[in-house]
């Protein structure tokens, strides 16, 4: 199984996400901030992230964007998660360096199918 | 008083007399300055006055006569010098009752500071016109040739009669006028 | 004292000084009429610039609104979802667990909050994409589409819906409906929606899809066998959150927007929705939508030995029109000529179905609210990406001359005369 760190501000969220991850059998690390998500990534080096896109520090594309600037980081995979679900949003987030996007509320089975695709099928 | 009163006189002097006559009037009437005059000036109303009591001493007519006499010679230049007032009128009694209403009102518009008589129109019958006359100048004998050269204008000879409402100052004057 | 010599001198002398004074008198009202005539153009100057300062106040306050309006919308999205994250992934927890422990109420319990949790979220998306739509932020996302794949995965994604009232699913696509220009979201919700809305009126029946492309483009039919409408609940259909009865929406769920937002979708294409009903005898919602020129294309015509020769496609004419039925006659004859045809309802969406369809002519009425023919031909004329196409001006009124020299190509009078369109529309596309 995965080694996934959550970015999350939303405490109900954050511990509803990892708990249903954990269930799954993945590893779950948390971060609240960008800051600490980016700080979190550096010294755990995560399989994957799953990144909000508002957060109370930075913008979750801005986060992005410094991962996949960094060579030690650039090749984690992160899904974008958000409440703001036009299509403009799923655009900018995309432009930003995200490899997908989920739209909260989450549907759970699918994004466990998009962490499947993006850690290379289930293990 | 505009300036076109003061040309249109001369010019009937040099008509009906002579150019010496004119000059004989200039002369005499003693104005401030030679005597030149424009139609498109202004001058002193009290100038007129000056040049038609200078006519009727040398000339020996009445000034009343005079002004009767510039009347219908003015009335002939208007149709000349307007021909837009007199465009589809036929009738000279419908002409006389719009001077007030209409045509008053259009010079005006041209001459804001022209100074113009009242006249006040009441049409009694489809042959009959009350016009009175209302003006400090007191030149009712004006109006009175200028009544008459329109009814000639228009080829109907009018009956006229006037009246003095003002006791004998000519300041209000009724025109009782039918036509044929 | 008479002297001839001497009257004439001075006549001569006075008519000189006259002459001067005149040329005097004239110098001076010329100066007055240029200075009048100045401070009336520097009064009139003044004027405008205060109009234009005020439009232009005018113009950046509803600029502001329209923009505060579509941050509201954004937040309000935002803030809705969020708790209902929560909501909805401990629901799916706790019944997992309650699975696991073999509590059957437990999950049952738990499966109405999720139930009742995802309707309130499509409510949440109907009520925004209504208000987007009416607050005219619905925007086109027009692209390639692949229209055959589109309806098997809607079929795919509604089979279960219908199969779960036991209906029969009767599917018929008639040849391959090929590759067109459109915006995919908007079709496959407006699919969904009419297949989903004929599955929950109809127990034990059949629902049937029926797909075709012709010339006058795309037909979709959901024909179903459930309990049919009045006159009086067809009226009210695309109505927001107007359900036949007030018992419908407890008995069969469903936001009663749906339908609305269908329609809106199919007019923001250039399209309509049809429908046919009555009472206990099923329902028939057709949607049409117009092909545009620029990337459509058709499947290579496979026709068999059987079934007349449909007219050669001549190009797509959008009908601006506000009459409902001056639209529709328009639109027969232009179908029997041969045309494709897309109806806008008002000037707004004429101008921006002109962008985004790029039809080959455009017929244009002139009396309409709001914005009238002139202003979308001059809206019209002003872009370089439409101005090229071929406007007719439809109008009862006679004005001919002004319709030509603000850029119509030509003019029709209504009532129309079929021959009379149809030679129009040929001299200026053939």
């Amino acid at each position: 199984m995965a080694r996934i760190l959550i970015v999350e501000d939303n405490e109900m969220n954050r511990d509803m996400l990892s708990r249903r991850l954990v269930r799954s059998g993945h590893e779950v690390h948390l971060a609240v901030t960008a800051g600490e998500g980016l700080a979190a990534c550096r010294a755990l080096k995560p399989d994957l992230v799953l990144m909000d896109l508002s957060l109370p520090d930075a913008d979750g594309r801005d986060a992005t964007r410094t991962l996949k600037a960094d060579p030690a980081t650039k090749a984690i995979p992160v899904v974008a998660l958000t409440a703001h679900a036009m299509a403009s949003d799923r655009d900018a987030a995309l432009a930003a360096g995200c490899d997908a996007f989920e739209t909260k509320p989450v549907d759970f089975a699918a994004l466990s199918r998009t962490i499947d695709e993006l850690l290379g099928g289930p293990a | 008083m505009k300036g076109v009163v003061f040309t249109e006189f001369l010019e009937m002097v040099e008509d009906r007399f002579s150019l010496t006559m004119v000059d004989e009037v200039i002369e005499r009437a003693a104005l401030s300055h030679g005597g030149q005059y424009t139609a498109v000036g202004t001058y002193p109303p009290e100038e007129m006055l000056a040049l038609l009591s200078a006519l009727a001493e040398i000339s020996r007519s009445p000034a009343p006569a005079l002004l009767h006499m510039f009347g219908e010679h003015l009335f002939g230049r208007f149709v000349v010098g307007y021909p837009a007032f007199f465009a589809g009128v036929t009738d000279p009694l419908d002409f006389l009752e719009k001077v007030d209403s209409y045509i008053h009102v259009e010079v005006r518009k041209l001459y804001p500071d022209a100074e113009l008589p009242r006249f006040d129109a009441e049409r009694t019958s489809p042959k009959e016109l009350k016009l009175t006359y209302q003006s400090p100048r007191r030149l009712s004998d004006l109006a009175f040739g200028l009544i008459v050269g329109c009814g000639k204008h228009f080829g109907a000879p009018l009956d006229v009669s006037r009246e003095d409402l003002s006791g004998g100052s000519g300041e209000i004057v009724r025109f009782t006028i039918t036509r044929p | 004292m008479t002297n001839p010599e001497e009257v004439y001198k001075r006549a001569l002398e006075r008519e000189r000084l006259a002459r001067k004074e005149a040329e005097r008198l004239l110098e001076q009202k010329s100066r007055e009429l240029y200075d009048f005539h100045e401070s009336q153009k520097r009064e009139l100057e003044r004027l405008v610039d205060e109009r234009t300062r005020e439009l232009s106040v005018a113009r950046d306050q509803a600029i502001e609104a329209s923009r505060a309006k579509s941050q509201f919308l954004a937040k309000m999205s935002h803030e809705l979802r969020t708790p209902l994250n929560a909501i909805l992934g401990y629901s799916e927890m706790l019944e997992e667990d309650a699975k696991d422990a073999g509590r059957a109420r437990d999950v049952d319990d738990l499966r109405k909050i999720q139930v009742a949790g995802k309707h309130l979220l499509s409510l949440i998306n109907d009520v925004l994409d209504l208000s987007k739509i009416e607050a005219g932020q619905m925007a086109l996302y027009l692209e390639e589409v692949d229209l055959d794949a589109l309806v098997r995965e809607v079929v795919a994604t509604v089979r279960p819906i219908v199969e779960k009232n036991r209906n029969a699913f009767d599917v018929q696509l008639t040849g391959e409906l090929g590759v067109a220009r459109t915006d995919v979201t908007k079709v496959r919700q407006t699919l969904f929606n009419l297949l989903s809305n004929a599955a929950k009126f109809t127990e034990g029946g059949t629902v049937s899809l029926q797909a075709s492309r012709d010339r006058l483009g795309l037909r979709f039919s959901v024909r179903d066998t459930g309990i049919g409408m009045t006159e009086e609940q067809k009226a009210q259909l695309f109505q927001p959150f107007r359900q036949a009865e007030p018992s419908t929406a407890r008995r069969y769920g469903g936001t009663g927007l749906g339908l609305a937002i269908s329609q809106r979708f199919a007019e923001l294409l250039g399209g309509a929705i049809e429908v046919k009903t009555a009472p206990g005898a099923g329902s028939t919602f057709t949607l049409h939508l117009p092909l545009s020129e620029a990337a459509s294309e058709a499947p290579a015509p496979q026709r068999g030995a059987s079934g007349s020769e449909a007219p050669s496609h001549r190009g797509l004419v959008l009908i601006i029109d506000d009459d409902e039925a001056a639209r529709e006659l328009l639109g027969r004859i232009l179908a029997d000529e041969g045309y494709a045809v897309a109806f806008a309802r008002d000037g707004q969406q004429g101008i921006e179905l002109a962008r985004s369809l790029k039809p080959r002519a455009i017929t244009l009425d002139v009396v309409m609210p709001k914005v009238d023919g002139w202003s979308v031909l001059s809206s019209l004329k002003a872009e370089p990406e439409v101005s090229a196409i071929p406007v007719i001006v439809v109008s009862v009124l006679g004005e001919r001359s002004l319709a030509m020299s603000v850029g119509a190509c030509d003019y029709v009078t209504k009532p129309v005369d079929r021959a009379d369109l149809a030679r129009v529309l040929r001299t200026h596309l053939e």
